[in-house]
């Protein structure tokens, strides 16, 4: 039963750690707070619900794509929205997020309306028994995805060019301007790519989550507390938060009580900020 | 500069929206407006706009001129009020209560509604009906099924749906015929719900019968209905091995619960689902992995074969809408006949007399889609004393009615097959 | 400089005088409605500012406050029969207490850490009552209905008087505000907010100060609380702990301007009407697009007017007292 459970939660963290890792990058970068995030996790879900209805390409094949459309999606949002807050006062910056996610949620409310829908025939699906335990394909496949992605941030951000300038911004923006990195079009950059996690968790999700217009509002915000636990600006924080998040849901909430989970969840946070008051591995400013 | 512009644009618009308001109010004159206030977005928006269809639908009946054996159908308008029309007047709660006590007060004071109907969100209806109540304003209510409601000794407040009570003893008694006829034992039961004013109201009302009837509750399981994952929840109810697993859900976690339950095997004897299973998203979202479900209804397409008006009234609606009414778009149905036949015997439009109409409301069954024996006020608490609920079971991604057995169009399949099939 | 300081009081104390009598020609019940709401998040607009726009420490959980608030005197009414007025002291004292209690940990956490512990505290507390039966669970407390009038807290006929005991509230807090700006404790809390380390090398206790602001704060956040929960008659944890409800009194201070006694107002008088009127107007339709445009605005309020309203106002100020100068060099050439 526990190992059920443990393996239930493993699976749900890489989830969470999927949106989470976007999140913690546009943070890192930028020092945006993205509560707009699940809400971009949303619209790629939508975006792999609609390729699949008229082309037929299933939501995890469709997963690259989705992750560059939501790159596109993310640069177009910096440069219209978050870049012109960036020098603005803290709380100008906590929440213009905000606004965008309200924004885009009653968007799809308009546009689709509210109605829950579900990819049909997906090419992943059922289950398999791996000794005692059941395992959801598309959650295996999920969970696969967001370690590879999480890889692919790894190798993106220290071995190329563009992610080590955009590290360096996170460093001291000061001293990467003065080095002649072009901020603005990197931070574009950053927040796109943080989309495109989001993307890419969007177009996994799609393959077994029932899609409606408020669906991305809870991955969101446990999505947030994930990263401030594995302390912002840490990609791989974000991913050690969130599977950490996925085992307290599944095994706390079986111990304790379900009605108690999300409590739990929030607790954990509580806890582990007062005593490590960065979050597990987190750095820089507040 | 740019500044200054931009807030004198600012002060336009909101003058604008309030002009608005104010050409809206002007409209008021010779029909007879009822208010209906339902989550119109948010999380449980889809299941306000599936309400509002059954609302629309039949003030349309009322008004328009209808081959129809139903009240209202063949005459166009109220004949009492020299065929006086009825105009709804739709407000958003947004599901919450403050928005939804706003809401019903802007009906009743801006909109001069004289009634209010909906709200389906038992903890909204709360502050919903308050609002009407301090107004003096009757409210009908049709689809929120909390017994705490009529608890309350309100004065305009009535309900034709039956309450959770009256439900969950229904639930159980279904239980107790099915294990009568199959000759098995079904003692140990599950009670799952969503942890709000309505689920806790559920499970209340089932621990209250279980006893009665000789059950054994073996979990008695919570849960937040925004979950993003129930692992944790089924393998409680899993280790708790129940016979029969009754669960109080909204449409998302409906879902949820019902992919969980196969991903991890779980197959109780019966499973018994209300509320959001009756949503039409449901069925569209699960597909086969809903089959045999037992969902609670006031309601199924089935009544059809005992009454024929049903099927009549589904065609209008198909042809509307272009899908067969739901459960919940038919539950909502029925409170504007109920105003309009309180309004009708008043002879007017006067809150009070038709408060008092309401008292002494003694519809046929005939007049009613539900299975209802008719609709007959409590003289205290307010409650439909004819209310009865049917349960149907999900057979080839149809709702059939299953029970009580009288009623039943098919034979139920018992026990739940196992998700292998 | 005289000047503007002389026009700048007349307009304030034009607008106290229309606060108070314009809303008496008002009969709609939902303008009235409209009206109470706004002084209603004036109020927990000012209480967030305390802690948001002096100390500097960013809430995004007052619902915790105002959850418990509510709670307490309603609790107090249907148990025990204790009238609300009572019941809306013991809200402040208690909810003051619970802030300083939480505070003790939180404090420690700057910047997002803290906005985020702030959501996590709101959301904790929401669970917690969720499935406290003593406090009737997810079921909430319903208040029974009494005889109206001010003794009971309640009011059936007109929302008015709403409207004037929140104006009173509101009142009582700008009145504190002012003193405080003037004072010790004032000048302690904006050392924190701009620089805390040199605050504490100054020889501030941070953490003592810090307490101090949230459970001033948290104790006016609980005695709305019980306002909302009189106004509606009813408490449920879903409702008054909702999490809109700490999003929108941040907003309310963001869309104002934060740190001065103005700021919350001018936001709460200008956010909600619009909030209000576009569901009145479009929120029927169910499309959404009422919220749709909500959203919107806040977005352009943050990109365009990120110092708030109040920014505008010093703009148009600094604006008035240059000319006023240029007249005077005019004047004396």
């Amino acid at each position: 039963m526990y190992l059920q459970l443990t393996v239930g939660g493993l699976l749900l963290g890489c989830i969470y750690g999927l949106v989470a890792m976007g999140l913690s990058l546009i943070y890192g970068v930028m020092g945006i707070v993205n509560f707009a995030h699940g809400a971009f996790v949303m619209v790629a879900m939508y975006a792999s619900f609609w390729l699949n209805r008229f082309i037929g390409i299933d939501p995890i094949l469709s997963s690259p794509l989705i992750a560059l459309l939501m790159f596109f999606f993310g640069v177009i949002v910096y440069h219209a929205v978050i870049g012109k807050v960036l020098e603005g006062p803290f709380l100008a910056r906590l929440l213009v997020t905000f606004g965008l996610s309200i924004f885009l949620i009653n968007c799809a409310q308009f546009l689709w309306s509210p109605d829950y829908r579900m990819v049909e025939n997906p090419i992943f699906r059922g289950i398999r028994m791996v000794g005692p335990v059941f395992i959801e394909v598309p959650k295996l496949m999920a969970s696969i995805g967001s370690l590879i992605v999480a890889g692919l941030i790894y190798w993106f951000v220290r071995k190329t060019k563009t992610g080590l300038a955009i590290q360096a911004i996170s460093l001291d923006r000061m001293a990467a301007s003065l080095m002649g990195i072009d901020i603005e079009r990197l931070n574009g950059y950053a927040f796109g790519l943080g989309c495109a996690c989001a993307g890419a968790a969007g177009a996994f999700l799609a393959e077994f989550y029932y899609i409606f217009p408020d669906v991305g509002t809870m991955f969101g915000l446990v999505a947030l507390v994930a990263v401030a636990l594995g302390g912002f600006g840490s990609t791989e924080g974000a991913l050690i938060g969130a599977i950490l998040i996925g085992i307290i849901e599944t095994v706390g909430g079986f111990m304790v009580g379900s009605e108690f989970k999300y409590a739990l969840v929030f607790l954990a946070y509580l806890v582990i900020v007062i005593v490590r008051p960065r979050g597990l591995l987190g750095w820089g400013a507040d | 500069m740019l500044r200054k512009n931009w807030l004198s644009r600012l002060l336009v618009a909101t003058a604008l929206v309030v002009l608005a308001l104010g050409s809206t109010i002007a409209l008021a004159a010779e029909t007879i407006k009822i208010g209906a206030v339902y989550p119109l977005t948010g999380a449980v928006a889809t299941t306000g706009a599936d309400c509002r269809t059954g609302v629309e639908l039949a003030v349309d009946i009322i008004n328009g001129v209808y081959d129809l054996d139903f009240p209202f159908a063949k005459s166009e308008g109220l004949p009492n009020l020299g065929g006086a029309k009825i105009e709804v007047v739709f407000g958003d709660t947004r599901g919450d209560p403050t928005q939804g006590m706003a809401e019903t007060e802007r009906l009743i004071t801006e909109e001069g509604v004289v009634a209010v109907i909906g709200g389906y969100q038992s903890g909204v209806v709360k502050t919903a009906s308050m609002a009407s109540e301090r107004l003096q304003i009757p409210y009908v209510l049709s689809d929120a099924t909390s017994p705490a409601l009529t608890e309350r000794g309100f004065e305009w407040f009535f309900r034709v749906i039956p309450h959770d009570g009256i439900q969950a003893k229904n639930a159980l008694e279904m239980v107790k015929d099915i294990e009568a006829k199959e000759g098995t034992k079904l003692s140990r039961i599950a009670i799952l719900w969503e942890n709000t004013e309505w689920g806790a109201n559920v499970a209340k009302a089932m621990r209250d019968w279980m006893d009665e009837y000789g059950f054994t509750m073996v979990a008695d399981v919570p849960y937040a209905y925004r979950a993003t994952d129930v692992t944790s929840e089924v393998l409680k109810l899993k280790s708790a091995n129940p016979d029969v697993v009754i669960h109080a859900s909204y449409v998302s976690d409906a879902i949820l619960f019902t992919q969980t339950f196969k991903a991890l095997d779980f197959s109780p004897k019966m499973l018994i689902g209300m509320a959001g299973y009756l949503d039409p998203s449901y069925l569209s979202t699960v597909g086969k992995d809903g089959e045999y479900f037992f969902v609670r209804a006031v309601y199924g397409l089935d009544l059809a074969a005992r009454k024929p008006i049903v099927a009549e009234i589904n065609e209008l609606y198909k042809q509307k809408y272009g899908r067969d009414m739901s459960p919940n778009a038919a539950r909502s149905f029925s409170a504007p006949f109920v105003v309009a036949d309180a309004i009708n015997r008043a002879g007017s439009a006067d809150p009070a007399a038709i408060r008092k109409a309401l008292l002494e409301t003694n519809m046929a069954a005939d007049d009613l889609i539900s299975p209802y024996e008719g609709v007959r006020f409590d003289p205290e608490t307010h409650d439909n004393v004819l209310g009865k609920s049917l349960y149907l079971q999900i057979q080839d991604g149809q709702f059939r009615v299953v029970w009580p057995f009288d009623l039943a169009a098919v034979p139920y399949v018992f026990p739940f097959p196992g998700w292998k099939k | 400089m005289k000047d503007v300081d002389r026009t700048t009081k007349i307009l304030l104390a034009c607008g106290v005088l229309a606060a108070t009598i314009i809303p008496l020609f008002i009969k709609a019940r939902f303008l009235q409605h409209i009206l109470v709401m706004v002084v209603l998040y004036a109020v927990l607009g000012e209480a967030w500012n305390i802690i948001g726009g002096y100390v500097g420490l960013v809430s995004i959980g007052q619902a915790a406050f105002f959850g418990v608030g509510s709670y307490v005197s309603s609790y107090l009414f249907v148990e025990y029969g204790v009238n609300p007025w009572i019941g809306f002291i013991a809200a402040g004292l208690i909810t003051a207490l619970f802030g300083f209690l939480v505070g003790l940990p939180v404090t420690r956490l700057r910047g997002r850490y803290f906005a985020i512990a702030t959501i996590a505290l709101g959301q904790v507390m929401k669970v917690l009552f969720e499935n406290w039966e003593r406090v009737g669970a997810a079921t909430g407390l319903m208040l029974p209905l009494g005889k109206e009038g001010l003794v009971n807290f309640q009011f059936h006929t007109s929302k008015l008087q709403y409207y004037y005991i929140g104006l009173v509230m509101l009142g009582i807090i700008i009145l504190f505000m002012r003193h405080m700006e003037k004072s010790r404790l004032g000048y302690y809390f904006k050392a924190i907010r701009e620089n805390e380390d040199v605050a504490s090398a100054m020889g501030i206790n941070r953490t003592a100060y810090k307490l101090i602001a949230i459970a001033i704060s948290a104790g006016i956040t609980g005695m709305c609380g019980t306002f909302l929960a009189q106004y509606s008659l009813y408490v449920e944890p879903e409702y008054m702990f909702n999490h809109n409800i700490s999003v929108t009194i941040a907003l309310i201070a963001v869309f104002g301007g934060t740190g001065n006694i103005l700021g919350p107002i001018l936001g709460s008088a200008i956010l909600l009407p619009i909030s209000e009127l576009t569901r009145a107007w479009m929120g029927s339709t169910g499309t959404g697009i009422d919220m749709m445009i909500y959203g919107a605005f806040i977005v352009l309020i943050c990109v365009y007017q990120p110092e708030g309203l109040m920014g505008v106002v010093r703009n148009i100020q600094a604006r008035t007292k240059a000319q006023v100068q240029q007249a005077r060099r005019g004047a004396n050439v």
